[in-house]
């Protein structure tokens, strides 16, 4: 939530929604974290968010850790409003900075969590409409998958290869080159 | 709870895509597709931009994946290669230029660049072709041949291939060099000779296939558009007219021979792109990067047709997202930020045009080069382990364009 702010952030702080995650769990959350989402934003514009949103694709543990995600990320474009009117250019530039390198650590810590995991919160970023979470996990399965070989790339993401042999001396053949 | 259970190999394939979208280089792309078959379908069916290319040492053998540098090799590629042609490597083959796709191991036959078809001429420069006497060419008359016979009889004696267009099944084109000077030639894949556009007036640099037509510039920063005729009788393309699209007659600046000009499409535009060098030309080749054109040592023009004129490519209007890639070949590839932040133009230290520098000016720093360069601090050099050398009138290194 938005620590300092005019009375404007703390009126629209104080409109709050309710999640409902697939196994039950309720999340309060103001209306600036949850509209990240796309999806529940055209909900709230819907008017249909009375009694909460029950989001059956979201299990409490991954809502938990998306909410976590929605809450830094409402927080520091608050903050960046915020203080656009009160420093001068060089000083915001400096504050604009500082706010991306926290922003940028906060992200990476965030991606620190097992495969399993991550492929949750993709699901639950594609779902959800909320482009920068979706953005972010797809970028650290690309990077984590570059300049690993195939086989390299099963036993990480614990996938079972289940391409014929004769597939696979196709790609072989075809793409030798890729596998030196 | 349905979610956890899932595997990695059921990703939907537009999430798969999303992913993709973030492996630009075409080797992380080809071992994403060979994971499982659902990452397989995955690579066939999203549509993915071009990837960046390959940056291919003449001397062969490695060639390093763009933008991270991982060094490849390719079965059969190890001889040192010509020149690049997209995603052709193009070998010197006793009678013949040999095309390998070393991607996918398609080949393809060009006459060799001795066997040219000069306008006059009874057939092949060196008679060392007999087929060529069979093609009939007694009635050469559309050629503006200046001062003909005596260049002819020079130039006759050695070409050599500088830059390579397979611009369609029927045609390809070429500068070949010889005597000092460049000569745009044509031919038909499977022929058996080169027709070379014979004018000595055209100081021709670069030549690129822009929207069907064949474009040439030459040293002066005019823009040439060639017709190509075809033989009525054995199919053979050749240059029926070299038109002047643009004209800049730059050849009273001094500076003339201190740039390098390239011709490169980029969304729809047919560019000139112009680095100028304040000093070095010799010691090993690099890579180097530019930002665009807020360099100094860079300048980039778009072909305005209308105007017959070249207009300065602003800021915005060189895509955000594109990266052009300068050398024998040249292209613009679309790049994801974050792998190369800020640098959008990629030159090789590929000299492709050093005969006709002035190299004593510049022969102190002929064994320091790369430092001197590192002073001057404004290229970046990405990849500073990899360098290549060079040697008069060769160039060292090219970009290779994987096919999508």
């Amino acid at each position: 939530m938005a620590s300092a702010g005019s009375g404007d952030e703390k009126a629209a702080a104080a409109a709050m929604i309710t999640l409902i995650s697939s196994d039950n769990e309720k999340f309060e959350v103001t209306e600036a974290t949850a509209t990240l989402s796309q999806t529940i934003r055209h909900m709230i514009e819907d008017g249909c968010t009375d009694g909460g949103v029950p989001l059956p694709n979201v299990t409490s543990k991954i809502l938990a850790r998306v909410i976590e995600y929605c809450k830094k990320h409402a927080t520091a474009a608050a903050g960046e409003e915020g203080s656009s009117s009160s420093f001068s250019d060089a000083a915001f530039l400096e504050v604009d900075r500082a706010f991306l390198e926290e922003l940028e650590e906060f992200d990476d810590a965030f991606l620190e969590v097992d495969r399993a995991t991550l492929f949750d919160l993709i699901l639950a970023a594609n779902y959800l409409d909320i482009k920068g979470l979706l953005n972010l996990t797809c970028q650290k399965v690309a990077d984590s998958v570059k300049g690993k070989t195939p086989e390299q790339i099963r036993e990480m993401y614990n996938i079972v290869n289940d391409l014929t042999p004769e597939e696979e001396a196709e790609i072989r053949r075809e793409t030798q080159w890729a596998f030196e | 709870m349905a979610a956890t259970q899932q595997s990695w190999s059921d990703i939907p394939l537009e999430l798969a895509g999303l992913v993709l979208g973030c492996l630009p280089a075409h080797v992380d792309r080809v071992r994403f597709a060979a994971v499982c078959p659902q990452w397989r379908s995955a690579v066939l069916q999203v549509r993915l931009p071009a990837p960046p290319p390959l940056l291919a040492l003449k001397r062969g053998g490695t060639f390093y994946s763009m933008p991270r540098g991982e060094p490849l090799h390719f079965p059969g590629c190890e001889e040192r290669f010509a020149t690049v042609s997209g995603s052709w490597l193009v070998y010197h083959r006793l009678h013949c230029l040999l095309l390998v796709d070393p991607f996918t191991g398609a080949t393809m036959t060009l006459p060799a660049p001795s066997s040219v078809h000069l306008p006059g001429d009874g057939g092949d420069s060196k008679g060392g072709n007999d087929s060529a006497n069979d093609v009939g060419d007694d009635s050469e008359d559309g050629y503006d041949s200046m001062d003909g016979s005596d260049a002819l009889s020079v130039a006759a004696k050695y070409f050599e291939v500088i830059k390579l267009i397979v611009c369609s099944p029927d045609l390809v084109a070429a500068i070949l060099w010889s005597s000092e000077n460049n000569w745009i030639a044509v031919c038909r894949p499977g022929a058996s000779l080169w027709s070379v556009a014979w004018d000595q007036s055209f100081w021709i640099t670069d030549i690129a296939f822009y929207q069907g037509k064949l474009y040439a510039l030459n040293y002066g920063e005019d823009l040439l558009a060639l017709d190509i005729s075809v033989d009525d009788t054995i199919g053979d393309p050749r240059v029926a007219r070299i038109g002047q699209v643009i004209k800049i007659d730059y050849f009273d600046n001094p500076k003339t021979f201190k740039r390098m000009l390239y011709l490169a499409e980029s969304g729809g535009s047919l560019l000139l792109v112009r680095r100028t060098f304040h000093s070095h030309v010799n010691g090993k080749g690099h890579i180097h990067t530019f930002a665009g054109q807020r360099e100094p040592d860079v300048a980039i023009f778009e072909a305005d047709f209308g105007q017959s004129q070249w207009s300065e490519v602003t800021s915005t209007s060189l895509g955000d997202d594109q990266a052009l890639f300068l050398g024998p070949c040249s292209r613009a590839v679309h790049m994801p930020k974050g792998d190369s932040p800020g640098n959008r133009v990629w030159f090789l230290d590929d000299y492709k045009d050093f005969h006709v520098w002035d190299e004593d000016e510049y022969e102190d720093s002929s064994c320091s080069g790369t430092s001197g360069m590192a002073n001057h601090s404004k290229p970046f050099c990405p990849l500073p382990m990899i360098s290549w050398s060079s040697c008069l009138g060769h160039t060292g290194a090219a970009w290779l364009f994987p096919s999508n």
